[in-house]
C-alpha cells in the first residue's frame, strides 16, 4: 500500500530523525562523560596515595625529631613540660621525668602532682610562677595577640627566632626538690608562652635544668674569691709593714752614716791642724829618742787623718756621690810620694818596704802617663800599705806592680804579718765590717779595706786577699783597668792676654797645688799671662807664704793634703793683717755650686775650672787684678 | 577549550533559537564528535567556530552579534553550574574585579595546563577597566558575559559597560565599566 505524502508525518519523521540524532549526541556525551570521569578517578585515587604516603613520611620524621630532641635532652640534662592551657593537661619528657624522680609519669593535670615533691619553703612560689604563666598564656589565648606571649612583644615566631636573648627568653625560676632517696636538687625552670603557628593552641613550654651541681660550684667559687681577697689584704698589709719597717731601717742607716760622716767632718778639722804642724815640725836638733817619737805621733795621725777620710768617703760612696776625677797621672812620681811616705812609716816601726816593678809580665813596661783621679788612687794605696804595717809586727812588706795584660795593671802588697783565716776573708772589705784578730791588739773599724773596695769598684777593677804564698802573712792585690795617655801637652795660645796689676806691675801669683802636673800647667799658663809664679804642694805651706805678703793672687787648689784648700783659705782670712784680704780663686775640678760653695764662704772670691783652660784663667784673674778692666769676651 | 563552552552554546542554540537549529548548525559544521560534547572534556575552540559559523548562516546575524548574546546567556549558566565561585557577591563590580583572580585560578587548579586568557582588572579613578586578552578570538562572548554579570545582580540600570575603539576584538578588548 503507497503512502500518501503528508506534511505532517513529514515534520514528524524530521522531528524524530532529529530527536534521535539529540539523544545520540547525548549518550555520547554521557559515556564520554564516563570515561573521563574514570580517567580522573584513577588520577585521584594515585593522588590520594600519594599524599597518604607523604603523609606517613613525615609523621615517621617526626617522631625521629622528637625522639631526637628528648636524646639531646637527656645529653643537655634538659626536661621538658609542656602544658596545653586549653586542654588544661601537661606532658613530661623522659628526662623531666628523670629530673622529677616521676618515672613513667608522661602527663599530668594538675600541678599538685608536684606538692610532695618540692620544697616546704618553695611550694607557695612555686604556684605563684605556675599562675603566673597561665594567666598569661590565658591572656595571650584571649586577646588572640601572640605579642603578649614574648617579654619583647614580639609578634610572630620569625621575630622571636632571630632575637638576639631568644636563649635567655623566658621567665625563670628556682625550686629546690627533694625527688626521694635523700637526694636534694636545685632546678631552674625557664617558661615560655607558645603559640605554634599553625595549631591555633597556647601552650607553656617549659624546660628544666638541674642546676645543683652550677649552684653549689657557684658557692664554692665565692667562697674561694672571699677568701684570696682576705689573703691578698693580708699580704698587703704585711707588705706595706715590711715596706714600712725597710724604710725605717733605711732611714735609720742613712742617719748613722750621715752622724759618722758629720762628726768626722768636725774632727777632721782639729786633726788637719795636728798633721799641719807636724808637717811643720822641723826635727833637725832633736834626739834621737824624740825623732822616734815624733815619728809614732806622725804615723798615728796619718792613720787617723785616713780613718776620718775614710768614714766620710763611705758614707758619700753609700749615698753614690763618690765620683772619679780622672786627670793625667805621672806613675813613676805618684809610687815615688805615696811609696816613699809609708816607707818612712814602715822604717820607724822597723819593717823593710820594698817596690817591685814590671814584675808580673817580664818585658811589659809600666806606663808613664794615666788618666786616673790621683786623690782615690792615693787613698786606696794608703789605705792598704797603713793595714799592712798595722798588722805586722816584724818581717817585710813587699809591694809589686806590673801589668799582667794590655790595659790591666795589677798591684800586691805582701806581708809577714799574721794573716787572715781564708773564712773571715770576705768580711774584709764589706762596709763597717770588723776584724779582730787575736794577738794583735790593734782592733780597728775595718773601714779602709771597705773604701778600698769602693774605690776599685768604681775604677772598673777587682780587689781581693789570700795568703802569702812565700810563709805566713797575707797578699792584698788588686787589678785595674788602665789606659795610657799622652802626657800633657801646654795648649798654644792665641795671641798675648797678659794681666798686670792694677798699678801696673807684674802681679805675683802664688799657686797652692799639691799635683805637679798642674803645678807645671800653672806656671806655664801664669807665664804666658805675664806673671811671676811661686809655687806650693799643700795648704798649710800656702797659709805660710801668704802670711808672709807679697802676694798678688793665690791659686788654691781645693782637695790637697795634709791642708786642704778649704782650711787654707779660712786660715789665711784668719791672719792678722793686709795679707787676710789677698784675692783667692779656688782650683776645682768640680763646678757644681754645692761643691765650690763650702770654699766660697771662707772667702774665695771665685773659681777656675780644671783642667785649667787660659782664657777661663785669664777672664777670672782680670776681673780681680783690674777690677774697671772688662773682660774681653 | 573546556568542554562546557561547547555544551552550553548547544543548549543556547536549543533554547533560544530551537532545537532543529541547534541540529542544523551541529550537522553543518562537521564536528568530529558529531556535536557530543561533555563539559568536563576538552575539545578544540575551532570547532565552536565552525559552529558560530553555521549558525551565523542559519540565522544571518553577524558573529560579533552572536557571540556577545551567547555571553550574556552563558554568565547565568555560569553561576547556576559554579556557586562557590559566586556565592558571597551581591554587587557586580566586586565580582568583575575579582574575575581574574578567581575564574583562571579555579580553572587551572583543576586543569593546570588550561590557556585560559589574560583578564585584568584595574580600578581608575570611578571605572573599572576590565582587559581581556587571549589566542581565541572570544572577546565578544566576554563582552556579553559582562553584560550578563551586570544583569544577573540586577544593575544593569547603574551600571554602563562601554568597548574601548582602540582596542580591536577579537582577540583583545578593555571594557570600561562606570555608575551610571
Amino acid at each position: 500500500m503507497a503512502v500518501a505524502f503528508d506534511p505532517r508525518i513529514a515534520n514528524l519523521e524530521a522531528e524524530v530523525e532529529l530527536l534521535t540524532r539529540r539523544l545520540a549526541r547525548a549518550e555520547r556525551s554521557r559515556a564520554e562523560a564516563e570515561a573521563l570521569l574514570e580517567d580522573k578517578s584513577r588520577v585521584l585515587a594515585n593522588a590520594n596515595r600519594e599524599l597518604r604516603a607523604n603523609r606517613e613520611e613525615l609523621r615517621s620524621q617526626l617522631d625521629q625529631r622528637a625522639r631526637q630532641l628528648l636524646d639531646a635532652q637527656q645529653v643537655a640534662g634538659f626536661g621538658t613540660i609542656v602544658w596545653d592551657v586549653e586542654r588544661r593537661m601537661g606532658e613530661l619528657s623522659a628526662h623531666a621525668q628523670t629530673l622529677l624522680g616521676m618515672p613513667g609519669v608522661d602527663a599530668f593535670d594538675s600541678l599538685s602532682i608536684f606538692d610532695g615533691l618540692t620544697d616546704p619553703e618553695d611550694r607557695q612560689s612555686l604556684r605563684d610562677y605556675a599562675t603566673h604563666m597561665i594567666k598569661r598564656a590565658v591572656a595571650v589565648r584571649a586577646h588572640g595577640q601572640r605579642a603578649l606571649a614574648c617579654p619583647k612583644g614580639h609578634a610572630d615566631n620569625q621575630s622571636c627566632s632571630a632575637c638576639p636573648e631568644r636563649d635567655d627568653c623566658g621567665d625563670v625560676f628556682e625550686v629546690r626538690i627533694n625527688p626521694g632517696g635523700g637526694v636534694r636538687r636545685t632546678l631552674r625552670l625557664r617558661a615560655q608562652v607558645h603559640i605554634p603557628a599553625d595549631l591555633g593552641k597556647v601552650l607553656v613550654f617549659l624546660t628544666i635544668q638541674d642546676v645543683t651541681a652550677e649552684l653549689a660550684a657557684a658557692r664554692e667559687a665565692e667562697e674561694l674569691r672571699q677568701r684570696d681577697q682576705q689573703r691578698l689584704a693580708e699580704l698587703e698589709s704585711l707588705t706595706h709593714d715590711l715596706e714600712q719597717a725597710r724604710l725605717a731601717a733605711e732611714q735609720a742607716n742613712a742617719a748613722k752614716s750621715r752622724f759618722l760622716a758629720m762628726m768626722s767632718h768636725d774632727i777632721r778639722t782639729p786633726m788637719n791642724g795636728v798633721i799641719g804642724m807636724l808637717q811643720l815640725f822641723d826635727d833637725a836638733g832633736l834626739s834621737d829618742d824624740q825623732r822616734r817619737t815624733i815619728g809614732h805621733v806622725r804615723a798615728s795621725s796619718e792613720q787617723l787623718r785616713i780613718l776620718l777620710d775614710d768614714i766620710i768617703d763611705l758614707e758619700r760612696a753609700e749615698a753614690g756621690k763618690l765620683i772619679l776625677n780622672p786627670q793625667p797621672l805621672n806613675l813613676a812620681e805618684f809610687l815615688r810620694d805615696a811609696v816613699g811616705f809609708w816607707q818612712k812609716v814602715a822604717a820607724e816601726k822597723g819593717l823593710a818596704m820594698t817596690l817591685e816593678r814590671g814584675v808580673f809580665l817580664p818585658g811589659q813596661k809600666l806606663v808613664d802617663w794615666i788618666s786616673a783621679d790621683r786623690y782615690r788612687l792615693r787613698q786606696l794605696v794608703d789605705n792598704m800599705l797603713s793595714n799592712a804595717i798595722k798588722y805586722t809586727r816584724a818581717g817585710s812588706i813587699r809591694i809589686r806592680l806590673g801589668m799582667t795584660g794590655a790595659g790591666t795593671a795589677r798591684y800586691e802588697v805582701i806581708d809577714t804579718g799574721i794573716g787572715i783565716p781564708e773564712a773571715r776573708r770576705r768580711e774584709l772589705f764589706q762596709d763597717f765590717g770588723q776584724l779582730r784578730l787575736d794577738g794583735v791588739g790593734e782592733a780597728g773599724a775595718g773601714l779602709g779595706l771597705a773604701i778600698c773596695r769602693r774605690i776599685v769598684e768604681l775604677m772598673g777593677g777587682l780587689i781581693g786577699v789570700d795568703g802569702n804564698p812565700d810563709g805566713p802573712g797575707s797578699r792584698f792585690w788588686v787589678e785595674l783597668p788602665i789606659a795610657e795617655v799622652p802626657p800633657p801637652q801646654l795648649k798654644d795660645l792665641p795671641g798675648t792676654l797678659l794681666l798686670a796689676c792694677a798699678d801696673g806691675r807684674r802681679p805675683r801669683i802664688l799657686v797652692a797645688e799639691d799635683v805637679e802636673t798642674n803645678r807645671i800647667v800653672a806656671r806655664g799658663l801664669l807665664g804666658r799671662l805675664g806673671c811671676d809664679v811661686e809655687l806650693v804642694n799643700d795648704g798649710a805651706a800656702a797659709v805660710q807664704r801668704a802670711a808672709s805678703g807679697g802676694i798678688d793672687l793665690v791659686l788654691m787648689d781645693v782637695s790637697m793634703p795634709v791642708m786642704g784648700g778649704i782650711e787654707a783659705t779660712r786660715q789665711i782670712r784668719a791672719l792678722p793683717g793686709p795679707e787676710a784680704a789677698v784675692p783667692i780663686l779656688a782650683l776645682s775640678a768640680y763646678s757644681r755650686p754645692e761643691d765650690l760653695e763650702p770654699i766660697l764662704t771662707v772667702g774665695a772670691l771665685g773659681h777656675v775650672g780644671k783642667p785649667i783652660r787660659i782664657e777661663e784663667l785669664h777672664g777670672a784673674m782680670a776681673r780681680i787684678l783690674q777690677p774697671a778692666v772688662s773682660d774681653d769676651a | 577549550m573546556k568542554g562546557v563552552i561547547f555544551s552550553e552554546m548547544i543548549r543556547w542554540v536549543e533554547e533560544c533559537l530551537s532545537p532543529a537549529v541547534a541540529d542544523r548548525m551541529i550537522v553543518g559544521a562537521n564536528l568530529p564528535n558529531e556535536g557530543s560534547y561533555t563539559s568536563v572534556g576538552n575539545y578544540p575552540h575551532q570547532e565552536a567556530l565552525a559552529m558560530m559559523g553555521q549558525l551565523t548562516q542559519i540565522t544571518g546575524r553577524p558573529v560579533h552579534e552572536l557571540c556577545q548574546d551567547y555571553g550574556y546567556w552563558l554568565a547565568t549558566r555560569f553561576v547556576e553550574l559554579y556557586p562557590q565561585m559566586f556565592g558571597g557577591y551581591t554587587d557586580a563590580l566586586s565580582l568583575l574585579r575579582d574575575i581574574d583572580n578567581k575564574h583562571n585560578t579555579e580553572v587551572v587548579k583543576l586543569y593546570p595546563d588550561a590557556r585560559t586568557p589574560a583578564i585584568i582588572a584595574s580600578v581608575d579613578g570611578e571605572d573599572l577597566v576590565i582587559s581581556y586578552a587571549s589566542h581565541r578570538p572570544f572577546a565578544d562572548v566576554a563582552f556579553g558575559l559582562v553584560h550578563g554579570y551586570i544583569a544577573y545582580f540586577g544593575q544593569s540600570d547603574q551600571y554602563m559597560v562601554s568597548r574601548d575603539e582602540d582596542t580591536p576584538g577579537p582577540h583583545a578588548a578593555r571594557f570600561i565599566i562606570n555608575r551610571a
